[in-house]
């Protein structure tokens, strides 16, 4: 009887596990690369586990709110959800890399990388995630508080721990400026410097974006990276994208001239849109028949013009990323620019 | 040991404006080591302003790095903001007072007539330094990342340890040569 009693409140609690962990898909766009050798890659960052705080209960303020403090050149990370905008200040991000929040009424976690200037969003389900402290490829490597599995902010999976392997569920989180933000979403909220702990927020402790200074501003990775790739300088922004087809990234000054550029990686087609009211850029999967041509900041096809994120087809999520880092999680990217264009 | 101690540092800290020069240099290197490490900052002209976190006391203790504690309120006053952590301005004063009393022995030392032989003067004072390059930023060392010069582990680990290695040094300067002045 105690045996069965003890069995059946086994069985009860373990879908409370369940629910605690946060969603994932199978990690069928990861690298070739075994997922051990990430964690054994990885490396002490400086501050401790929590050492860089995720911002746990933000608070955010009216667009209007934030004019005192957010000037209209400074970097902020974009999200919409179910017709929700939201900004979060690069600013305030650099010295907390993860926001835990709630948007749309969905759990989501907003997180940036200062080291490898990537913002990628993320849907937690029933945790939280934090900063464990560690990089791999100067890249922030969280961790998840139901499991404590570790998960490279760039791969999106999971290197060690009861996930490993697995991915996150993520979604586009765009980078771009407060004022172009504005424009396009004039509803938009954005977090607030009350993030439950004192920082310098007018103060960058890395260097700058507006302008670009500092470590942002040339130079070589922080710590060393798995591998090098000199087709692009280090710091020099791409647009990077991964499928199970395989990864490709996109030379951001190139598709910034030219509008919209093609590739073909792994068998399939793919195309990036830039986007001049948010200065960046969206990436496609195309049928092979496709076609299209850039005008006036839209893309012109067979069915007329369309805005650059609204073209109807399927939509590859897309992230924002220094090249070294790029190339150091996706050695075998597919680059689009730099010395192969 | 103690009395030895009690002695040299008596006489090498012996009158009131010597006592007030040390106390000086002592106050600069804390405030030094508090713009190091990024507590204290400078910056456009704001109002004075106080603000404390709703429970101080579980922050107070929570680390951020190797020696580096969390803060639990902020005050500005003019140019400069100080970010207010206990644990990392206690630090900073004990570390600034050994540097002075450091200080005053090398003075000491140096004002020492040769027949009473105490020797040349200290470098005790420097042992400080290590402790003003501990100055962490967010993600690794900001003086490599200032120097861009790619982190390592073992560079990492040898940054961990230059507030307590600076303390070694300057309580190990201090008892050697307050101990030489006694004698």
């Amino acid at each position: 009887m105690r045996w069965t009693l003890l069995a059946g409140l086994l069985v009860g609690l373990m879908p409370l596990a369940v629910l605690a962990a946060p969603p994932t898909v199978p990690g069928d766009d990861l690298p070739e690369i075994p997922m051990a050798r990430f964690a054994e890659e990885t490396l002490p960052g400086g501050p401790g586990k929590d050492g860089i705080p995720a911002i746990d209960e933000p608070q955010f303020v009216a667009a209007d709110g934030a004019g005192d403090w957010l000037a209209d050149g400074d970097i902020i990370f974009g999200v919409v959800l179910d017709g929700h905008a939201r900004a979060y200040p690069q600013r305030v991000l650099v010295w907390h890399e993860i926001v835990n929040d709630r948007l749309a009424g969905q759990p989501v976690s907003v997180t940036y990388c200062p080291l490898t200037a990537t913002a990628i969003g993320f849907h937690r389900g029933g945790t939280t995630l934090g900063v464990s402290g560690n990089l791999v490829n100067s890249n922030l490597v969280m961790y998840d508080r139901a499991t404590d599995s570790r998960w490279p902010q760039i791969l999106g999976a999971a290197v060690k721990g009861e996930h490993k392997g697995r991915r996150l569920e993520e979604f586009r989180v765009i980078w771009t400026t407060w004022a172009r933000w504005r424009e396009a979403h004039p509803d938009t909220d954005v977090l607030s410097t009350d993030t439950g702990y004192f920082r310098n927020y007018e103060r960058d402790p890395y260097g700058g974006y507006n302008p670009t200074s500092g470590y942002y501003d040339g130079g070589g990775p922080a710590f060393p990276v798995m591998r090098r790739d000199e087709r692009l300088p280090a710091k020099h922004m791409v647009m990077g994208a991964r499928t199970q087809a395989g990864a490709v990234a996109f030379d951001k000054s190139v598709l910034r001239r030219q509008g919209l550029l093609e590739a073909d990686v792994g068998g399939e087609r793919f195309v990036a849109v830039y986007d001049p009211a948010l200065d960046t850029g969206y990436v496609y999967r195309v049928p092979p028949e496709w076609t299209g041509r850039y005008e006036d900041g839209a893309v012109v096809t067979d069915d007329g013009g369309h805005a650059p994120g609204d073209l109807p087809l399927e939509r590859v999520n897309v992230m924002d990323a220094f090249w070294f880092a790029w190339a150091a999680f996706y050695p075998d990217t597919t680059l689009v620019g730099g010395k192969s264009a | 040991m103690l009395e030895a101690l009690r002695t040299g540092c008596a006489r090498a800290l012996r009158g009131g404006t010597r006592r007030v020069t040390l106390a000086t240099m002592g106050l600069v290197y804390a405030t030094v080591y508090l713009y190091a490490v990024g507590d204290l900052d400078f910056g456009a002209w704001k109002p004075v302003a106080w603000q404390v976190a709703a429970d101080p006391w579980p922050l107070m203790f929570q680390a951020r790095g190797p020696w580096y504690f969390e803060t639990v309120a902020r005050l500005q006053t003019g140019w400069a903001s100080l970010l207010v952590a206990p644990v990392n301005i206690a630090i900073a004063v004990v570390l600034g007072a050994l540097v002075a009393v450091n200080a005053g022995l090398a003075w000491h030392m140096v004002r020492t007539p040769r027949a009473c032989a105490t020797g040349g003067p200290t470098t005790g004072v420097l042992a400080a330094v290590p402790a003003l390059l501990a100055g962490s930023a967010c993600c690794g060392p900001a003086l490599l990342l200032a120097l861009s010069i790619p982190a390592t582990a073992t560079l990492i680990g040898v940054f961990g340890m230059m507030v307590p290695l600076a303390f070694v040094m300057l309580v190990g300067a201090l008892v050697f040569n307050a101990r030489r002045i006694a004698a």
